[in-house]
């Protein structure tokens, strides 16, 4: 089942693990390095899931949460936060602001894809991260 | 006796043989005998002399007894003096009525019989020493009569069972009621209930040692509160049986006073407080040494002056307001404020401030009582800011951390990915040797990883920072989830890794995340020293006197641990043996005991070098359990 996914990551290395792992597993991947941008593809896309970084420049990954979720016609994307924030009550705060999942940095590569995966078809699970 | 050697008695004959021979016979009798040789003589004497008795003779030349008797009637002084008329033996019956008539008592016929003659004088003086005696307990009666009529103190007579029979006027006016109201009445009416105890042991002493003294409130009948000072004197009857007693009382509610004005005026004096009075305009009446210690002002310096002196310019309408409330009877609580000093200085106080009134009870000014709290003041702005710099130091650090945690795990997701992607051969084919290099640096990461994620977990226990959640925890499913992560690892090197004494329902309330880290440490630490063998992790719960304790633990037949480098076990970065190659960031133990501790729980270990060890985390279960025991009913 491959899927159309949209990466937003304004870090080039991390940006470029994650699509090649995504398309090494025949998934179809768009990218974005900020918000601004991401949002602009989300629209004219429609891709099946988004992950979003945190700390991105400008508009931050909370605040296209914020936006996404809003809006009636993209909040039923599954949007998972992949991040370098991983102190204790982190991924509290992430499910709380309306993502459906958080994977923390550095990501594990053989079950990366698989994690993602998961998210695609559920509304909400956070059981995995 | 005394009295008997004063008594005279006065002999008058004008015949000195008959005076002597009277002299002889009253002799034995002790007297003082004066004689007179004359009628005339014997008036001289009697100014002189008071005399018990006259032995007078009737038959004299120039005046005789009868004259003679008639003269010393006259007299005020020896109206009443019996005589004795000495006569022959044929008078006439007209001369023995003539003397009776001129105050004679008796005659006694001449020649005179000696012992009849003593027998009568006797008689009299005897007569006159009784008299005598009356008289003078007649006047000590009188003179004590008066003295207690009119006493200052109030002396009441009371009886056996303490009702009062009689009161003289002093104490009916202390009491505040009419000499004849209050007989009859019971003592203690009169003496304030709170001190009744006191005045009924005095009551007591009194009675077993005839005087007893008491100082105790009297209730007079206005309902007027006095202090006397009483001293009760125990009465008997005639028989010896105790018949009631003797209150004097002595008002001292005066000296009372002072010794309490005395007394205030002596902590005033003596308080670490200052301590000030001012009128109703604020003005300064009174100032202990300690007002003095504190603002630097003497008395003479501050009397009659404002008090506003010490009130700073920002203060004024607090000060305006004090005075408004106590004037009105207000008591104002203690309350912090400022004072400014004669120096300028300014001054932390605690206040309060309380109306004083006169003896009418009008509101005449106001104490204001002062506790120099600068100190104290000083200390709590001084640890306030240190608590805001150590929050201030507390949040840097934990910004620190959280930036230090970011910026490291960006890189690391680099590295860890591109060489996951490379080993997953999805850039290409890779040569044995390339695999090997790749599989290092991916294992050097995961290291990097590791001491990551200890070093903030580290930091977050030692900051108390660490959040638990007790809840029930399946220790079923926790312990599969343990396995499942690491049974890879005993694979790969060979080891038999068992799961034993595990009980389907044993559920513990505890903090999972804890629990779970805490095996996977003992479990991997296991794998890591153990060559060859197993590794098993055995769990048993028991109770001891009632209280449940679940030991889980880890067993390996590795390297074993000296005894003396057991103790180092538990330090941060301690790596025991240096020669063995070790992935371990040496914070696991230390980690995993700091967090058994905050379960309630402990680390034990035993182990024998080149043998094996044996690591067990006790815990204790908390009281949400139940019965105490580990094993849930569903």
């Amino acid at each position: 089942m491959a899927a159309r996914i949209l990466v937003i990551e304004d870090n080039a290395e991390s940006l470029e693990v994650m699509t090649c792992l995504l398309e090494a597993f025949g998934h179809t991947t768009f990218t974005a390095c900020d918000g601004e941008q991401g949002l602009k593809v989300v629209s004219l896309q429609r891709p099946d899931l988004i992950i979003c970084d945190l700390q991105l420049p400008g508009m931050s990954g909370f605040a296209v949460c914020r936006q996404l979720k809003n809006d009636p016609l993209l909040s039923s994307i599954p949007l998972v936060a992949v991040t370098a924030q991983a102190m204790v009550g982190d991924r509290e705060r992430v499910l709380e602001a309306g993502f459906n999942g958080y994977i923390s940095k550095p990501i594990a590569p053989r079950g990366f894809v698989e994690q993602v995966e998961s998210y695609i078809g559920h509304d909400k699970d956070g059981a995995h991260g | 006796m005394s009295e008997e050697i004063a008594t005279k008695i006065l002999l008058v004959d004008d015949e000195p043989a008959n005076l002597f021979a009277l002299q002889a016979v009253l002799e034995p009798l002790d007297l003082t005998l004066i004689v007179a040789h004359s009628g005339k003589d014997a008036l001289r004497c009697l100014l002189q002399h008071e005399v018990a008795l006259i032995l007078l003779d009737v038959r004299m030349p120039d005046i005789d007894g009868y004259e003679t008797a008639a003269l010393i009637r006259e007299r005020d002084k020896s109206k009443y003096t019996p005589i004795i008329f000495l006569t022959a033996f044929h008078a006439e019956k007209n001369d023995v009525a003539r003397g009776y008539g001129v105050g004679a008592v008796d005659y006694i016929f001449k020649p005179f019989d000696a012992d009849i003659l003593r027998a009568k004088v006797n008689v009299f003086v005897n007569l006159y020493r009784m008299t005598g005696k009356l008289k003078k307990q007649e006047d000590d009666l009188l003179e004590l009569h008066e003295v207690l009529k009119n006493a200052v103190e109030g002396i009441s007579h009371l009886d056996a069972d303490q009702r009062y029979l009689s009161v003289n006027s002093a104490f009916a006016k202390m009491i505040g009621c009419g000499t004849w109201e209050i007989n009859g009445s019971p003592w203690m009416s009169t003496i304030h209930p709170g001190d009744r105890s006191l005045v009924e042991a005095a009551y007591r002493q009194m009675l077993n040692t005839e005087k007893a003294e008491v100082e105790a409130r009297a209730v007079r009948a206005d309902g007027m509160v006095r202090y006397h000072q009483m001293v009760l004197i125990k009465t008997s009857d005639d028989k010896g049986k105790f018949s009631g007693f003797y209150c004097f009382a002595k008002d001292i509610t005066e000296q009372k006073h002072w010794e309490e004005r005395s007394q205030l005026a002596d902590i005033v004096e003596s308080s670490n407080d200052a301590i000030v009075v001012t009128n109703l305009e604020g003005n300064v009446i009174s100032w202990n040494p300690a007002a003095e210690r504190i603002f630097g002002y003497s008395l003479a310096e501050v009397s009659g002056r404002t008090c506003s002196i010490l009130v700073p310019p920002d203060r004024v309408d607090e000060l305006a307001n004090v005075i408004a409330r106590f004037s009105i009877g207000e008591r104002i609580k203690p309350f912090e404020t400022v004072a400014i000093g004669k120096r300028g200085n300014r001054i932390d106080v605690s206040l309060s401030v309380s109306p004083v009134r006169d003896p009418a009870g009008n509101i005449t000014g106001a104490s204001f009582i002062s506790r120099n709290i600068t100190e104290r003041k000083h200390l709590e702005r001084e640890l306030m800011e240190k608590n805001a710099e150590l929050e201030r130091a507390i949040r840097t650090k934990d910004r620190f951390l959280a930036t230090i945690s970011h910026e490291l795990r960006t890189p690391l997701n680099a590295i860890i990915g591109f060489t996951g992607i490379l080993l997953m051969r999805l850039s290409g084919a890779l040569t044995d040797k390339q695999e090997r290099q790749l599989q290092s640096i991916e294992s050097s990461a995961q290291h990097l990883h590791m001491l990551i994620n200890d070093l903030l977990d580290l930091s977050r226990i030692e900051s108390g920072k660490v959040k638990l959640k007790f809840e029930p925890v399946n220790c079923n499913l926790l312990i599969d989830e343990v396995a499942t992560t690491l049974r890879p690892l005993a694979d790969k090197k060979g080891l038999n890794f068992e799961v034993r004494g595990l009980d389907a329902d044993l559920t513990l309330v505890t903090d999972q995340r804890s629990l779970k880290q805490i095996l996977i440490n003992l479990i991997s630490n296991g794998i890591k020293f153990t060559a060859e063998g197993c590794v098993n992790l055995v769990i048993m719960s028991s109770s001891a006197s009632g209280e449940w304790v679940t030991q889980f633990s880890v067993v390996d037949s590795g390297i074993g641990i000296k005894t003396e480098d057991q103790l180092k076990l538990f330090r941060p970065f301690e790596q025991l043996d240096e020669s063995v190659p070790s992935e371990g960031t040496g914070l696991g133990l230390y980690l995993s005991n700091k967090l058994s501790q905050l379960l309630g729980g402990r680390i034990e270990v035993e182990s024998e070098f080149e043998k094996g060890s044996r690591f067990t985390l006790v815990l204790p279960h908390s009281p949400g359990g139940g019965d105490g025991s580990p094993y849930s009913s569903n």
